[in-house]
């Protein structure tokens, strides 16, 4: 039976699209992880649609709690909640300080500079693809995020690094539940280094540890080792859940992120040295 | 004039569904696909030529929020809105369940599209998919009906 003209146009426009996407792989397969030209664009043009909307949304959010408790309760309340955001910041890099054996003048001014290298940022929104793979939060190029920055929760553990697109207000961060993403760690106790990924499913691998590695049991801690280059040392990853059989020249290892999703409202991200801000500064918090 | 409003208008309702999805409930974000629903209700009401222009900008959209190969979910949300657009004209997928097992085929085969088409060209891990799949057609299939029964009703009252 003969098409229709309607039909062979609806057919030929359906068949121009699809060029266009297979178009657009062919640009972006050569590329690899960095994103082309068209997807910044589509990237910086639609992600500030989900920054208003995400502002809004918490505007509606703050004046409702506003008009339901006392306007200085709410006012005492966030500056207390900015505060203990700040606190576990210290605490955590406090930590990592005193596992390091620092003397206390070196800590004292190591937690000034946190202070002043941390960047607090909301997430927009998360990937909707993938399972626990990347998130957009809403501070960019403008507050001083670049690529390879490390990015924590609010407890001070290890969430991810911003990746590209990073847009003058909006920056994507890839997890460390992602399939693709890459964390040197160590396990606590000097049990063995290896290199932590996601498994897909919102947990992690812990990949090329030696069968010959003994005493890992599940409830281990894992930190980040920095021989990665990107993360820095000391960062709380999460802890074992399963050590697998070893049949194989590595173990085979099953790690709980530290960090819980539903906790990603806000994050920290760490400026890099030489990126130091003031608190009041551009894109302050 | 006014399908490229609408469709913009599709396009931002489905980035502000998104966004309010994030917020709300963060560790079922995946399971309910609001830009793929945005597709399909492009397509149920306007056509394959709609839908398929839909699933382009949408599919482009969600890509660029994701940090996957830019154009994968491209491509499977404009074939998915081709196919459901020509669907449609040829059975009634209005009523309730027919709606929802319709939006469930749909829904299943852009993830399967999808999957296989980054296997294909990238060897993409796609292990994600072991969970979405249960899940995401599920769960997109009956929201969707919802949402279409509740516009339908509206429309019927207060449309012209």
């Amino acid at each position: 039976m003969p098409l229709l003209p309607r039909e062979k146009k609806s057919i030929r426009i359906f068949a121009g699209l699809v060029v266009l996407q297979i178009v657009l792989i062919s640009f972006q397969v050569p590329l690899g992880s960095r994103p082309s030209v068209i997807e910044k664009a589509v990237f910086t043009v639609l992600t500030p649609v989900q920054h208003g909307g995400s502002a809004v949304f918490r505007f509606l959010g703050r004046l409702w709690r506003v008009y339901v408790y006392h306007v200085q309760i709410e006012r005492q309340n966030q500056d207390l909640r900015r505060e203990s955001f700040m606190l576990r910041q210290e605490n955590a890099g406090l930590r990592r300080d005193v596992e390091r054996y620092r003397s206390a003048e070196e800590m004292r001014a190591s937690l000034s500079r946190a202070r002043k290298r941390v960047r607090i940022a909301s997430v927009v929104s998360l990937d909707p693809l993938t399972y626990k793979s990347s998130l957009v939060i809403d501070r960019g190029r403008n507050a001083g995020v670049k690529k390879d920055m490390v990015v924590l929760d609010r407890f001070g553990s290890l969430v991810g690094r911003v990746v590209e697109p990073v847009s003058p207000t909006e920056a994507a961060v890839q997890l460390i539940t992602d399939e693709a993403s890459g964390v040197g760690v160590v396990i606590a106790g000097d049990k063995g280094v290896g290199v932590l990924s996601g498994d897909g499913t919102g947990a992690c691998r812990l990949k090329y540890i030696l069968s010959t590695m003994k005493g890992i049991v599940p409830g281990d801690e894992v930190f980040t080792s920095g021989f990665d280059g990107i993360f820095p040392p000391g960062l709380h990853v999460g802890r074992v859940v399963s050590v697998g059989s070893d049949e194989g020249l590595f173990k085979s290892l099953r790690v709980q992120p530290q960090f819980r999703f539903r906790d990603l409202g806000r994050l920290a991200v760490l400026l890099q040295d030489g990126e130091e801000v003031d608190r009041e500064g551009r894109g302050g918090r | 004039m006014r399908n490229v409003v609408l469709g913009a208008a599709g396009v931002a309702a489905a980035l502000l569904g998104h966004m309010v999805l994030s917020r709300t409930m963060a560790e079922g974000t995946p399971t309910l696909h609001v830009f793929l629903l945005a597709v399909l209700f492009g397509a149920l009401t306007k056509g394959e030529i709609f839908g398929a222009v839909m699933g382009t900008c949408c599919g482009l959209a969600a890509d660029s929020l994701s940090i996957g190969v830019f154009g994968l979910s491209g491509f499977s949300m404009t074939v998915v809105g081709f196919v459901a657009g020509l669907a449609a004209k040829r059975v009634n997928v209005l009523p309730f369940v027919r709606n929802a097992a319709f939006l469930y085929l749909m829904t299943a085969l852009d993830l399967v599209l999808w999957g296989l088409w980054a296997r294909l060209t990238v060897g993409q891990p796609i292990g994600a998919l072991k969970n979405l799949l249960l899940t995401r057609p599920l769960v997109t299939a009956l929201v969707g009906a919802a949402a279409f029964a509740v516009f339908r009703w509206w429309r019927k009252r207060y449309g012209r």
